[in-house]
């Protein structure tokens, strides 16, 4: 037995000062489309993703971009839904369809060895969807359905009324109800398709194990895509936030209450948004932070509290989300609001500073290892803000930021008076 | 093919390396042999309160999470009903805070009557948010009532109700922690860019002295086979119908285990699934369908679940569902079908290997199965199924006297 084992004292550890970022190869296809490419990885596997500006606010009409999204799939001029399905799932692969107010994605997710056979299909559902009638009455039943689920649940109520304060009439704000399911028609998602699924308005990611070969295969298939136009995109604009910030929705049966509060801020191309994003960290961000101490550590109303920043084209959103015992919700914002303007009044410790540091290199470290984990992040930044290089500004911030400009930035951006409130539930 | 070395400590501590040269990051995993299975009938739930217990404080160590996120790591845990299992990923040169935290913990902890009951509050607003506060949120939890007899699995691992964690005594739980949380009833498993000797030194000084521990684990009783089907409907203002079945299967070692496995990917693997072509897409009488097995080591459940199309009554779904089962073995699958889903088994199996954490956790998972080599030669079993093993099993596996029923009738369809 070890006597001399000091199990008071911490192991020295050593604090994180570079990532190794991975290289964004990039160039464009013969169609003139667009590709990064995030290579590395142990293991013979790659991801195929191509984002469209497709997505919500790229439609006058509610559901059609992201029904004309997930419909891709549901059969071409050629194979029917169920060919299409059995198809890539006779290789294993996954293909996963994805909308929201910006963009739509396809993505394939496959073994290197099944990619000549899965990517003219691919291209088939970008090119040739032919949007079945049936089809869309099976979707629309299922969507109903799930709708009328959600309906039932006090987070997503809560979340679209904050939403919907927060960007009242833009794109954003609005929200699909019941009888906008049976309003989308087989002819109006083809006339979506038609404008907006072409190499001039997509952008190809392929992460993984990116061989010559890959790139090959890619630009004999991917690349033939027909070019097109890129879309167009009307001026939305932000109304100032309406007076009524807080909004109750009462149910009587609900054992919890969901509160989601929103603040509308700066996007990701902002150079004040890293300080931001460290800031919403100390606020909310992870397990040690300001409300998961206070909110759950310290009086157990909740399973978890968060505060994170939503990267948006067209606007930042700071939202802050819990799950709250029931009859302690007001409560508990009145705590959020307290927690952030603590964060204006004073600044934050050299040891919290520090401890906030360390882990945001931890947590971008562990982002960076390997190609599947920072393909998401790495997208983001791509289109919303200046690609590999905002990692490098990331680690700049997250290791030069001191106290006093985190409580400048939280002067600058906590601005409580516009921030609204949602809570859902039996209050 | 993950290499791997393993070792035994004096004090009983299972330890195993995996060296992963391509990463900054190293992976710890550490799991207790204890899930909600071991509990005591009265105290359920007791399994995970313990873990949230855990991250509150040990001998040594005031705040667990302050000097992990110090040292730029990232922490969870879950619970199941067989065991229960703590992580840590953080970079490869602050290995040695993970020994020193999960160890400390490992050796006594810190917990007050005041934490306690906190931690109670805690996973009370978890059963909530998890269980309560949303539609059907309880069917696993009634599900479990219906088709177990005399196995612990007929309760969830949050326990049968909030009321019995409230009960929850400081002496239970010390009681709980010296027993079950002991280096001898304990697998730790370390992947990264590590060398062997490193890690057994490292748990040498850290885990080494803590004394191994007369660990009492109670044999389980084993569920009789079930000879009446059971059908509970539920009249609730739930807003859809649903219908929720569940049969017998075998545990994780059973010699039907993995042919299971396959069926449920045949019927719903994909969106090429079986009940999701024929049961959503053609006859359409369900809006969404789903199976899928509990994966649990003692013999588990097979489900199958639906939510009904507007109009189709309970006896047409509980019908369509009988039909799809009983065509696996009226007429057997073809060849093309095997293959796919035994495909889909292989990509499964090179996912899981990319990252550290997930070979971690499933070593000391085959660990704790009895030889964590099974990492490697799992994916085999699935591959030497055939198609008379499918029609086989489902013929076995879907005996109505084998099922247990849930149909939550909506008090709110009435009105669409």
């Amino acid at each position: 037995m070890n006597k001399e084992l000091n199990r008071q004292k911490a192991p020295v550890y050593h604090q994180i000062t570079e990532i190794n970022l991975p290289k964004d190869e990039c160039g464009f296809l013969a169609n003139k489309m667009p590709y990064h490419v995030l290579s590395g990885g142990s293991q013979e596997i790659v991801i195929v993703e191509l984002m469209f500006n497709a997505g919500v606010i790229h439609s006058n009409q509610l559901l059609v971009a992201s029904t004309a999204n997930t419909m891709l799939v549901s059969g071409t001029r050629h194979h029917t839904a169920q060919q299409i399905a059995d198809t890539f799932d006779f290789y294993g692969a996954e293909l996963r369809t994805d909308s929201n107010f910006d963009h739509a994605t396809i993505s394939l997710f496959c073994l290197n060895k099944y990619l000549d056979k899965l990517l003219p299909l691919l291209c088939e559902v970008i090119e040739e969807s032919v949007f079945p009638e049936t089809e869309l009455k099976t979707l629309m039943a299922d969507r109903k359905h799930k709708f009328i689920v959600n309906q039932a649940k006090t987070a997503v109520l809560a979340n679209n009324a904050m939403h919907k304060m927060v960007f009242g009439a833009h794109p954003y704000g609005r929200r699909a109800e019941l009888p906008d399911y049976d309003l989308v028609t087989s002819e109006i998602l083809r006339d979506f398709h038609a404008v907006h699924y072409c190499a001039a308005n997509c952008r190809l990611m392929v992460a993984g194990c990116v061989t010559d070969k890959v790139m090959q295969t890619i630009e004999a298939t991917i690349g033939q895509i027909k070019t097109g136009r890129k879309s167009t995109l009307k001026d939305f604009v932000l109304e100032p936030i309406n007076n009524d910030k807080t909004q109750i929705i009462k149910r009587k049966d609900a054992v919890q209450s969901s509160l989601r509060m929103g603040l509308r801020t700066i996007k990701m191309d902002h150079p004040d948004y890293h300080r931001l994003n460290m800031l919403t960290m100390v606020l909310g961000g992870y397990f040690g932070s300001r409300l998961m101490t206070n909110i759950r550590k310290e009086k157990g109303y909740t399973y978890g509290i968060y505060s994170r920043l939503h990267p948006q084209a067209q606007s930042g959103l700071l939202c802050v989300y819990g799950d709250i015992k029931s009859g302690h919700s007001q409560q508990v914002a009145d705590e959020v609001r307290k927690e952030m303007q603590k964060l204006k009044d004073e600044p934050i410790s050299n040891a919290e500073m520090a401890l906030v540091r360390n882990y945001m290199m931890g947590e971008l470290l562990q982002i960076f290892d390997g190609p599947f984990n920072c393909c998401e992040a790495v997208s983001r930044a791509i289109d919303l803000s200046s690609g590999i290089n905002y990692f490098n500004e990331e680690q700049a911030c997250i290791l030069n930021t001191q106290p006093a400009d985190l409580q400048e930035i939280a002067n600058q951006y906590f601005d409580l008076d516009n921030m609204v409130t949602a809570i859902a539930g039996n209050e | 093919m993950i290499q791997f070395d393993r070792l035994t400590l004096d004090n009983g501590l299972q330890l195993i390396v995996h060296q992963d040269r391509t990463t900054p990051i190293v992976a710890v995993n550490l799991l207790y042999k204890v899930g909600a299975r071991n509990e005591n009938p009265e105290r359920t739930g007791f399994a995970h309160l313990f873990e949230h217990l855990m991250f509150d404080g040990s001998k040594n160590i005031h705040d667990f999470d302050h000097h992990l996120q110090v040292a730029g790591g990232e922490c969870n845990a879950f619970t199941t009903n067989d065991y229960t299992n703590y992580y840590i990923t953080l970079p490869k040169q602050n290995i040695e805070t993970a020994f020193w935290l999960e160890s400390d913990r490992m050796l006594e902890l810190n917990i007050t009557p005041e934490k306690l009951e906190i931690q109670k509050n805690v996973v009370i607003e978890e059963y909530n948010q998890r269980y309560l506060n949303k539609p059907y949120g309880d069917w696993m939890l009634i599900m479990r009532y219906l088709a177990y007899q005399k196995h612990p699995y007929m309760w969830p691992t949050i326990g049968k109700d909030t009321l019995e964690i409230k009960y929850a005594s400081m002496d239970e739980v010390n009681s709980f922690f010296y027993n079950y949380y002991a280096p001898n009833n304990a697998i730790l498993v370390v992947a990264g860019d590590v060398e062997t000797e490193q890690v057994k030194a490292l748990a040498d000084k850290w885990f080494g002295p803590i004394l191994r521990r007369n660990t009492h684990i109670t044999p389980l009783p084993v569920e009789p086979e079930q000879t009446v089907p059971q059908l509970l409907v539920l009249k609730r203002n739930e807003p859809l119908n649903a219908i929720y079945k569940g049969y017998h299967m075998d545990g994780r070692l059973g010699p039907h285990y993995h042919t299971a496995d396959l069926i449920s990917d045949i019927l719903a693997g994909g969106e090429s699934g079986r009940i999701k072509q024929h049961l959503v897409k053609e006859q359409k009488i369900f809006t969404d369908v789903n199976a899928y097995i509990t994966g649990d080591m003692d013999p588990g459940l097979f489900i199958v679940e639906g939510k009904l199309s507007d109009g189709v009554t309970y006896e047409q779904a509980e019908e369509s569902i009988k039909n799809e089962l009983r065509s696996l073995w009226e007429k057997p699958i073809n060849d093309h079908e095997l293959t796919k889903v035994k495909n889909n088994i292989e990509v499964k199996k090179t996912i899981s290997e990319v990252n550290v954490l997930n070979k971690a956790m499933n070593l000391a998972y085959y660990e704790m199965l009895g030889d964590a080599a099974m990492i490697n030669t799992d994916a085999d079993k699935y591959q030497k199924v055939s198609v008379e093993d499918i029609a086989q099993t489902a013929q076995r596996l879907f005996r109505h006297e084998n099922s247990s029923t849930l149909f939550y009738k909506s008090a709110q369809t009435s009105k669409q």
